[in-house]
Parts: structure tokens; sequence; C-alpha cells
């Protein structure tokens, strides 16, 4: 079992093709993702990674016309959003939504709970819960005072991406995409919040940086570095291409 | 005789007799209120005589074994009517004063809170109807509420039909609240998606009394809720809420009439409609003209599962005062998917998702319910109403 779990990717992505009312928005992606490793995907403005995250985490507005995504061996492209993240899958969302009248402390309990469901097993009692959700606050820096409120309502916008990876760690994800987590974030909080993200690293999960910025990856140093531009992934490399392109933009990356 | 008086005199002050089906309904009450009278000197004598009054029919030999489910979850004086008849043994509590009257059905809940009085625990006011008697095809049911001065209440009235028949409940409720009173009143209208409602409620405040009045609406197949306020006093606060959650037929006419100066009135309907259902909202505000410094909020907030479920909204604010502050608004929407597929991807089944959803676009009504067990209960029906449908 543990041979045949090396061989096997986390995440395996071959030629993706993703549109939307019949415009092409991702052209033949191909990614594939190790357990234990850290990758980044960057790319200017409006090339396509936030499709697809929102794409691996499940979103159907999104039509996937060829291609498979397979997680941890299983083709998940029929599964639904909540299955995805039962299996381990966790979006930390570029823009997260506000849902008003729902509490952070209860919905986390609900995530939670539900994963723990998920996977046969009974709700945590409530003390555990409170006292897990007390520790992982702290590694944030965050105050408790925020549980009690609206999820996301009247957030800044470094308060939601806090609340993002608060998430992650609470519900404990096999692969974690971070889209644009830095982006709202002052020099402060992104030292913390890497920090965070470093900690719970292991040879265990995988992390997804997306980024169109070279300064999280500063703290959080990946594996393996990709370019996405206008679909297609144009470039893959180590983390010296991020440097690179920190140095000297995007336009030196000719299309393939 | 003091308590007829201020009856006739609150109806007087406000409608012409001169009008026949006003003439015809003080005369009505008149009578209604003197055979009270009278039944009141003759119990006058029984131990629970000294606070409040009661008169008790109990003639129906209906035998319900249904019927212990209805009866277990609040915590609360009961009082059940079957059919229409006052029903001593399945009550809990018969603090009421009760009136026989014959027009429009055969037993009244016929409340009457003395001056400060202070009532604890809700009252709960349950009307069944077995389908025994077979040709009860309209079923009245009728309230009669008098709150004196300063007394302080909580009421819940439901309708039960334990008959497949289609089954008409038309229920009329008069509420007289005197000066400083204090009304919390819930009504439910959960039965049967083949039976019909019809409610009118007309409440008069006197100064600076408080009424905070919840309508929540689940099933039947067409359901209108007609309610009225007349503020007849200084400083009166209304409160009316709505929350809906149906798949059929409804009609909300509110009025609110802001009578003298330095009223309030909060009317918050909300509502979620599924499959074919079909609403309208007609929220009416007047504000005449010694009513100044009145303070109105009317909205409507309405979210569409289905792409035939209907809302026709009908706002309308009339003002003759000045200095008055008024806002009306109506919302018609869709769940929002976004907020929908950032809980599910969090793991949360999409049922559950949509539940939580709805359960805090309830909030705001929910939130003015003061009975905790029933808001557990409402909490329920918003899943029983809306998952089942929504699963697929
Ligand atoms: N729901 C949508 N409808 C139409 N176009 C979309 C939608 N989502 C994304 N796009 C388009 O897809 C392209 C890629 O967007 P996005 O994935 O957000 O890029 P990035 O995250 O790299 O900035 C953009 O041109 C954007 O306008
Ligand atoms: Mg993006």
């Amino acid at each position: 079992m543990g041979l045949l779990a090396n061989n096997i990717y986390m995440l395996k992505i071959e030629n993706l093709h993703v549109s939307i009312e019949e415009k092409p928005l991702l052209k033949g992606i191909n990614l594939h993702i190790n357990a234990g490793e850290v990758h980044a995907i960057m790319g200017p403005n409006g090339s396509g990674k936030s499709t697809l995250s929102s794409v691996i985490a499940g979103k159907k507005e999104y039509k996937v016309t060829t291609g498979i995504i397979r997680f941890e061996g299983e083709k998940i492209i029929h599964l639904s959003p909540e299955e995805r993240a039962q299996r381990g899958i966790f979006l930390s969302f570029q823009d997260p939504i506000e849902i008003p009248g729902v509490s952070v402390t209860n919905f986390i309990r609900t995530s939670v709970n539900s994963l723990r469901k998920a996977r046969g097993l009974e709700d945590m009692p409530i003390h555990d819960m409170l006292k897990t959700i007390r520790k992982k606050l702290e590694i944030f820096g965050m105050d408790k005072n925020f549980l009690s409120r609206s999820l996301n309502e009247g957030f800044s916008g470094g308060e939601k991406k806090r609340n993002e990876i608060f998430q992650m760690a609470m519900l404990n994800p096999k692969l974690s995409i971070l889209d644009e987590t830095d982006s709202g974030l002052d020099i402060d909080a992104l030292r913390t919040v890497s920090q965070g993200i470093n900690a719970f690293k292991s040879k265990k999960n995988a992390i997804l940086i997306i980024t169109h910025y070279y300064r999280i990856l500063k703290y959080i140093v990946p594996d393996f570095v990709h370019v996405l531009y206008r679909g297609k992934m144009v470039k893959s490399g180590g983390k010296k291409l991020a440097l690179d392109i920190e140095k000297n933009g995007y336009s030196w990356i000719k299309p393939v | 005789m003091e308590f007829k008086k201020s009856i006739v005199y609150f109806y007087t002050v406000k409608k012409q007799l001169h009008i026949p089906i006003y003439r015809y309904m003080y005369n009505l009450r008149s009578k209604t209120i003197n055979l009270f009278e009278t039944k009141k000197q003759e119990v006058k004598n029984h131990k629970y005589a000294n606070d409040l009054n009661y008169t008790l029919f109990t003639t129906s030999i209906v035998r319900i074994r249904k019927l212990h489910f209805l009866l277990e979850d609040f915590d609360s004086f009961r009082f059940v009517f079957i059919d229409g008849i006052y029903h001593y043994n399945r009550s809990l509590y018969k603090i009421v004063d009760l009136y026989y009257e014959r027009f429009f059905s055969k037993e009244v809940a016929y409340l009457y809170f003395t001056e400060g009085a202070f009532v604890e625990k809700p009252i709960e006011i349950l009307y069944i109807s077995t389908g025994a008697c077979t040709k009860s095809i309209l079923f009245n049911t009728r309230n009669f509420i008098f709150l004196g001065k300063g007394s302080c209440v909580k009421i819940i009235e439901s309708h039960k039909n334990l008959s497949l028949g289609k089954e008409k409940f038309s229920s009329v409720t008069e509420v007289y609240m005197n000066a400083d009173s204090y009304l919390d009143f819930c009504k439910i209208k959960d039965d049967r998606p083949t039976t019909y409602f019809f409610d009118h409620t007309s409440i008069i405040q006197d100064n600076r009394s408080y009424c905070n009045i919840n309508t929540f609406s689940f099933c039947g197949v067409s359901i209108m809720n007609f309610l009225s306020i007349y503020q007849l006093g200084k400083e009166i606060h209304s409160h009316i809420n709505g929350l809906s959650i149906l798949q059929e037929h409804i009609i909300h006419n509110t009025l609110i009439e802001h009578i003298l100066p330095n009223g309030k009135s909060r009317d918050i309907y909300k509502g979620i409609f599924d499959k074919r259902a079909n609403t309208n909202f007609n929220g009416k505000i007047i504000v005449l003209n010694e009513a100044k410094k009145t303070n109105a909020i009317q909205k409507s907030t309405n979210i569409l599962l289905s792409n035939e479920a209907k809302v026709k909204a009908n706002p309308q604010l009339e003002i003759f005062a000045e200095d008055v502050k008024c806002s009306h608004g109506c919302i018609v929407g869709q769940l929002n998917t976004q907020e929908i597929f950032y809980l599910r991807s969090r793991g949360i089944p999409k049922s559950e998702a949509i539940s939580k959803k709805l359960f805090a676009f309830s909030k705001e009504v929910l939130e003015w319910l003061s009975f905790k067990k029933l808001k557990n209960l409402i909490k329920k029906e918003i899943n029983k109403n809306v998952i089942p449908s929504r699963n697929s």
C-alpha cells in the first residue's frame, strides 16, 4: 500500500479544458502535485488562475469540456464540492463572500463536523472544538470576538484572508489551494500567516499557492513554480522562476 | 361595567355607527358583552375567580386518540378547542373567560386580562378540527382578547386539522390593548397542504402599549392574513413580523394606522417560496395628520427557490402629518449560489448549506420571537419545508 501510494500523485490534472458560455478559459492544463510538495502558480491578471482553483474545488458554473482531474487516484470531476472537501481539498478564496446571519463559530463547527461525519466519526465534543478554535486563532493572531461575527461580513480584506487560513487549519485538508492569500495582508500579517502555513505544512499534505506577486513566496518557499498565461501553462520550473518573474515581469515568457 | 365601556369606547371612537355593518357588529358586540357580564357573576364564587374568571362549555363527545402528539411541544397555559368546542380536559389551564357566541363560531376564546396582570407562561390557543363533523366546511374560530392597563401577555395561536378533508379555518381576532400593556402574539399557520386559512386580526392600542405580532405561515393551500393595527394613543409601538415558507398561495394584507403622535411601527415580512408559490404582500401605513413624529418602517424581503414562484408586493404609504420618518422597501431575490458554493466547499452538504442560509435569512424575524421552544420548532420547520424539495 505504501509503495503504491507513493506512485499516485495527490493531484493529477491532465489536458484540462474549461469554458464558460462557449468561451474557453483553460486550454489544456497539466499539473501534478505530490504529498509534501509546495507548488506555486503565477500569472498576470485574467490568465485563469482563479478559474483553475474553482474548477478543482468543484464550482459547477465552469464547464469542463475535456480532461481529467484525479485526487489520490480517483477521478473527481463528477463529485460535488462537499464531496471534494470531504476528501481533503480546500480552497482559500481570492474574494471570500460575505454570509450574513451565519456566525464564524456556527459555520466552523458545522464544517468540521460535516467532514468528520463523512469519515464516519462522531461530532467533535464542544469543549474540544472550542479548545482547537482558540489554539488556531492564536497561531494566526486573530481576536476571539471575531468568532461571533457573521461570516466575512464587514471583515477587512486582511481579516477575510486570515479567516480563510484559519479555516484551513481547522479542517486540516490534504490539498490546500491558496488563491491570492497575500493580497490584502500587510507585511506583519503576511509574516504571521505564512508562519502559520509553514507550521501546518507536512509530508502528508500539499499546498498550491496562487499569486501574481513574489512576496508570499519569500516566506513559503515553493518546490515548483508554474506560469499560467491566457489559459495555458507556459512554463514550469523551480523557485528561481519566481525570482525571474519578479525581476523581469511576464513579457519575456513566450507562449508555447 | 368598566370593561364593557372600554370596549365600546374603543370601538365607537374609530368607527361610525351609521354604517350598517358597523352597527351590526356593534350590536352583536354589546349583546356578547352583556351576556359575558352575567356569566361572570355566575362564577364569581369559584376559587379561581379572584384574579381570573372562567366559564366552561364542554358538550362535545368527540374522541381523539391522535391528539397527544400535539400537546407536548410547549410549556404553556393551553386552551384547546375541538371542532369549535372548548375542551376542559384537553386544556391544561382554565384561567380564561370563555364566552358562548352563536353567530360566528360555537365557542370563543375570550381572554380578559385584568389591570396589571402578568402571565408568566405563554397562553396557547389550539383549534382542532377532527373532521368528525363532516359538514363543517368552514370552521370559524374567534379570539376576543382584552388587555387591562399595564398587563403583560404572550399568546400563541395555532390550528390543526386532523381530517383528510379540505378544511377551511376562518379566524377572527380582536385585541384591545389598554395603556401600557404588552402583548406578544404568535400565530402559526401550519397544517395540511389542503387546508385554507383566512385570518382577520385587528388590534386597537392605547397609550404606550407595545405589541409584537409574529405570523408564521408554513403550510396551507391558501392562506390569507389580514392584520390591522390602530394606534389610538400616543407613544405606541407596534411590531409586526411575518415569516412565510411556502409552496402554495398566500396573501398578506397589513395596515398600520398612526393616529396620534410619537408612534412607532416596524413591519417586516420575509418569505421563502418554492414550487409554484404565489404570494401577494399589500402593506399599508397610514399616518394621520395628528400623528407627528411617527417612525414607521416597512420591509418585505423574499427568496424564490424555484422559477415558477411569484411575489407581488404592493407597499403603500399615506402620510398626512409632518415631521415623520417613514420608509418602505421590497426585495425579491434568489439564493446566492456563491454563498452556497462557499459553504459546500467547506464540506457542508448542499441541503444543510441551503437550510443554514435560509435560517440566517429568517433571523431578522425570529429574533423578535420570545418563545425559545417555538424558535427550535421553527428551525425544524425550515428544514422540513425546504429541504426535501431541494435535495434533488
Ligand atoms: N463567471 C465568469 N464568466 C465569464 N467570464 C469569466 C468568469 N470567470 C472568469 N472569467 C474570465 O476568465 C478569465 C480568467 O479569470 P480568472 O480565472 O479570474 O483569472 P485570474 O485569477 O488569473 O486573474 C478572465 O478573462 C475572466 O474575465
Ligand atoms: Mg484570480
